[in-house]
């Protein structure tokens, strides 16, 4: 079976450092993976490499069985992102940066046009469109980041700590959208600082530690927090790390 | 579908068009131009007994539209390298100073396709605003009575060489990706106006590339008119850099 995110013994040093030591990972249409760890745990990093922004000293990533490195462009058109920061400028309005990123990725002026109302009313934004995003909140601003990852209809996303700057509602909003996306074969990468949320949304948590994957999670069972503190110590005494 | 690469142009295009800093330069290059050069040559010609008068005349070396075009060319020069410049470092250097950068990767649209854009939407505004400046002061020549023989030759000449300084700042773009941030950018643009003045005060404008265009358009000049392809070039030469720049561009290694 072809996974839709699959990240192959993955290195990569920077200034001298290794920050990815071995990371494999796999995300699957359908499901939501999340990958959680310390500050400093390579998660910024191990998302820029999947997402083509650093180059792996070694190691491969392919999205629908096609190696990044050597796939052509249009692949980038069926996956969505949101890391570090959103899409959003200044100068545009919520309506134009969310259009901008999705007619960068290909996607046509009416189907851009369904999506922004889908998405505006399912992270309860829509009043906020028209206005220029310089004068929006920090956490519409994450909301037009999260609508220009998904405003092309992607098969694959990749979101770094979504939740950031949102308010209850919009959490529930968010899941609602990444539930329904999955339910629909999509597949979802998310980081997380937050046991509860991480509980809620994914079908799976992986415990990325000095720079690669320790475990992995089932969501549901007891006291998730606990559970990856375990993992992380054991990691540590068995390479003898303080 | 829509061509990524069509919306690459359209978004930076539309960047530039809205941004402050475009429009601040804009505005604050065309009243700085109007300003230096029809005021200084009235200043010249009307109160030529006064200190100012004295001064401004010392500007204008020689009669009707020779010496108010090189008054003209002299004033576009410094502020269109400038502006232009600062703006280009802008267009690039903010991608990575509020970190927008990242929603440029993992697109169909390669960056060098975006990096082709924003030198694209750069390098039209540049054009657009010597033709600003070219009609301005042509204008206010005109209206301050120089003879209709000769405007058109004037108005070439200035948007000559505010259109070549303008392009020749395209290097910052480069100099802005590396520096990864727009302060990279604007410093290369004041050390190029600093250095090229420096130069041509000591007789050396004619190996600066920068400087050619207002030697070239400065009455009684020796510079072979050949010499202007040299502002050309450095323009092509930063819009390769950029995009080369640009498609080898990695975050977080540095």
């Amino acid at each position: 079976m072809t996974h839709a995110l699959e990240v192959i013994d993955v290195r990569r040093s920077l200034r001298a450092r290794p920050v990815l030591e071995g990371l494999d990972l796999t995300v699957d249409a359908g499901t939501c993976r999340a990958l959680v760890g310390l500050n400093g745990a390579g998660k910024t990093t191990a998302l820029r490499v999947m997402l083509g922004m650093l180059h792996p000293d070694s190691g491969s990533i392919r999205i629908h069985g096609q190696d990044i490195g050597s796939a052509r462009g249009d692949l980038w058109g069926r996956v969505g992102h949101l890391v570090e920061m959103p899409f959003s400028y200044p100068e545009l309005t919520a309506r134009e940066n969310i259009a901008a990123a999705a007619r960068l990725h290909g996607a046509s002026g009416l189907m851009v046009q369904e999506s922004i109302r889908d998405l505006g009313d399912i992270l309860r934004m829509t009043p906020w469109l028209d206005i220029p995003a310089a004068r929006l909140s920090l956490g519409t601003r994450q909301k037009v980041g999260l609508a220009a990852a998904f405003a092309h209809r992607p098969d694959l996303v990749v979101l770094d700590e979504p939740t950031n700057g949102l308010d209850p509602l919009a959490v529930v909003g968010l899941r609602e959208l990444i539930t329904a996306f999955t339910r629909d074969g999509g597949a979802a990468l998310v980081t997380s600082h937050h046991f509860d949320e991480v509980a809620r949304i994914a079908d799976q948590v992986d415990i990325l530690h000095r720079g690669r994957v320790r475990d992995s999670l089932a969501p549901d069972g007891p006291d998730l927090e606990r559970r990856f503190f375990e993992v992380v110590l054991a990691a540590d005494i068995a390479e003898g790390r303080p | 579908m829509t061509s990524p690469r069509r919306a690459a142009y359209a978004l930076e295009a539309r960047k530039l068009s809205r941004a402050l800093v475009s429009r601040i330069a804009t505005v604050s290059t065309l009243v700085l131009v109007l300003v230096t050069t029809a005021g200084g040559y009235a200043t010249a010609q009307y109160s030529a007994e006064t200190d100012m008068g004295r001064q401004a005349a010392a500007l204008v070396t020689a009669p009707g539209w020779a010496g108010y075009t090189a008054l003209a060319t002299t004033s576009v020069g410094i502020t269109s390298l400038l502006a232009v410049g600062i703006v280009m470092a802008w267009s690039v250097g903010r991608e990575f100073t509020d970190s927008t950068i990242v929603g440029l990767f993992a697109l169909p649209a390669a960056r060098s396709t975006i990096a082709d854009a924003k030198v694209c939407a750069a390098a039209i505004w540049a054009l657009l605003l010597a033709a600003a400046e070219s009609f301005l002061v042509t204008a206010a020549g005109l209206a301050l009575g120089l003879p209709g023989d000769g405007a058109a030759r004037s108005a070439l000449a200035v948007f000559l060489v505010a259109a070549l300084l303008g392009l020749s700042a395209l290097p910052v773009m480069w100099i802005a990706t590396v520096g990864h941030g727009y302060l990279a950018g604007i410093a290369a643009t004041l050390a190029l106006v600093v250095v090229t003045n420096i130069a041509a005060g000591f007789g050396l404008g004619q190996v600066i590339p920068w400087a050619i265009p207002v030697l070239w358009a400065a009455p009684g000049d020796t510079i072979h008119p050949a010499l202007l392809l040299a502002p050309f070039t450095v323009a092509i030469v930063g819009a390769l850099l950029t995009r080369h720049a640009w498609a080898r561009l990695e975050l977080g290694n540095d």
